[in-house]
Parts: structure tokens; C-alpha cells; sequence
């Protein structure tokens, strides 16, 4: 890891590559903020959310601040339909305390996984169909 | 009360272990304190004070503090370049709007949104 960067190249593509597999889950976009926030981490989260646009309301964005030590999930408005926030804590835990172990791409990449499997869509039965 | 029971009965297990254990190091150890000598061996001339102090309390001493120091040490310095690199490093947004930085100036922020925060 060069000085100054907090992932390593093989982390950015472990933490993209799970973003893809997250999307093709569950169909919602994922985004994924590493870096540094303000001191109202959730109001930062908040504009960066909003600086997705359009797609804001499909988007899952995480976000993640090693230095205030902070974490917040950002769901749009039909992304919270798919994804409930009582899904986003429990994901929030377990990335958590992932980086406070010190494995801050480890924990960044299994979040977004559960994040994705708690937001697939269970297949709808259709009973006239038994 | 079943508890108590399994601990009454652990006690004499460990004391005849402790037993069986000083035993086999006397046994063990019994050709050191041997007073005939066997054929051929050259016992050393006998340690000083001054060495066996050096030999059993300076130099274990001084292989923990290096030790410590060496733990500690590499820990510290890892931690102080971490909160270098994340002072000076620039965010990463994976999925993020083409031009952040400009999308990030005139977005106003979501209203209503769900999701959770957490702290470490």
C-alpha cells in the first residue's frame, strides 16, 4: 500500500468486486464512500447520497470514516423498501467491528455482501400456481 | 451443589499431579546431583555469585525488556502510520457520481433516508 492511501489496490478491486456481486443480488446499486466526512457524519452521508442523482433512490451507500471512526448507512428511498434498517445495523455491526480489528477492506467487503443478501427480494410464491 | 462436588474432586487431582510432576523432575534430574562421578565427565569450575546472578536474573530480564520492547514498539510505530496515512489520504467512492466533487457541492442532501450509523 503506498503512503497516503487507505486501501491497497487489491483491496479497491476485492471491495468493487463484491459491490458487483451485492448488485446482481439483489438489483439495488451500492456505493461504497471511504475517506474523510465532517463532524455530522450522518448530514455528510447524507449530501453524498444525494450527489448520486437519480440514482440515489435505488442506492445503498456506505460510508465509512477510518479517522472519526464513524460508520453510516445510506439508503434511498426505494432502496430502504428492499432493505429495512434493522438489515442495515446488523450489517453496520458486523462491518464494526471488522475495523476495529484493524481489517478495514475486509470488513467493508462483507458488509456489502450481507447488505446485498439481506436486500434480495424472497421469490413471491403465487399459490395459483401449486 | 454438583459444581462444588467436581471441584472437591479436582483438588486431589491436582495436587497428585503436582506431585507426580516435582517427582519426575527429581528423578530425572538425579544424575546432576550425583556424587560419584561418571567415567570421563569434566565438571566446570563452580559459578560465582556475581554469575549466576548475571546468568539467572540479568540476562532473562534483559531478553523480556528487549522482547517487550521489540512488541510494543512495532505495534506503536504500525498505529502512529496509519493515523499518518489517514490523515493525508485522499476518500475513495466506489460507485460514486462522475465529478464528485462537483456533484458533492450543489447536492442537497436525501431526505427521509433510512439506513444506520455505527461507531468503532
Amino acid at each position: 500500500m503506498a503512503a497516503g492511501e487507505l486501501l491497497s489496490s487489491r483491496q479497491r478491486e476485492e471491495i468493487l468486486r463484491n459491490v458487483r456481486l451485492a448488485q446482481q443480488e439483489c438489483g439495488l446499486r451500492f456505493s461504497v464512500y471511504v475517506g474523510d466526512t465532517d463532524d455530522n457524519t450522518r448530514g455528510y452521508a447524507r449530501r453524498l447520497h444525494g450527489a448520486l442523482g437519480r440514482e440515489g433512490s435505488r442506492t445503498v451507500l456506505v460510508v465509512v470514516d477510518p479517522e472519526r471512526r464513524r460508520l453510516e448507512i445510506v439508503t434511498g428511498e426505494h432502496a430502504a423498501r428492499q432493505l429495512d434498517d434493522r438489515a442495515c445495523a446488523l450489517a453496520g455491526m458486523s462491518m464494526t467491528s471488522s475495523f476495529s480489528a484493524g481489517d478495514l477492506a475486509g470488513g467493508i467487503a462483507a458488509g456489502v455482501v450481507m447488505l446485498g443478501n439481506h436486500a434480495r427480494q424472497p421469490r413471491t410464491l403465487h399459490t395459483e400456481q401449486a | 451443589m454438583r459444581s462444588l462436588r467436581r471441584v472437591r474432586t479436582a483438588a486431589p487431582i491436582a495436587v497428585r499431579g503436582t506431585l507426580l510432576a516435582v517427582a519426575a523432575v527429581t528423578v530425572t534430574a538425579a544424575p546432576a546431583r550425583a556424587l560419584e562421578r561418571d567415567a570421563g565427565d569434566a565438571p566446570g569450575a563452580g559459578l560465582t555469585v556475581f554469575e549466576t546472578l548475571l546468568l539467572y536474573l540479568v540476562v532473562p530480564c534483559a531478553l523480556f525488556l528487549v522482547i517487550a520492547a521489540l512488541v510494543v514498539g512495532a505495534s506503536a510505530a504500525r498505529s502512529s502510520r496509519a493515523r499518518a496515512s489517514a490523515d493525508t489520504a485522499q476518500p475513495v467512492w466506489f460507485g460514486g457520481p462522475e465529478e464528485a466533487e462537483r456533484a458533492l457541492e450543489s447536492a442537497s442532501p436525501t431526505r427521509s433516508a433510512g439506513g444506520a450509523s455505527g461507531r468503532w
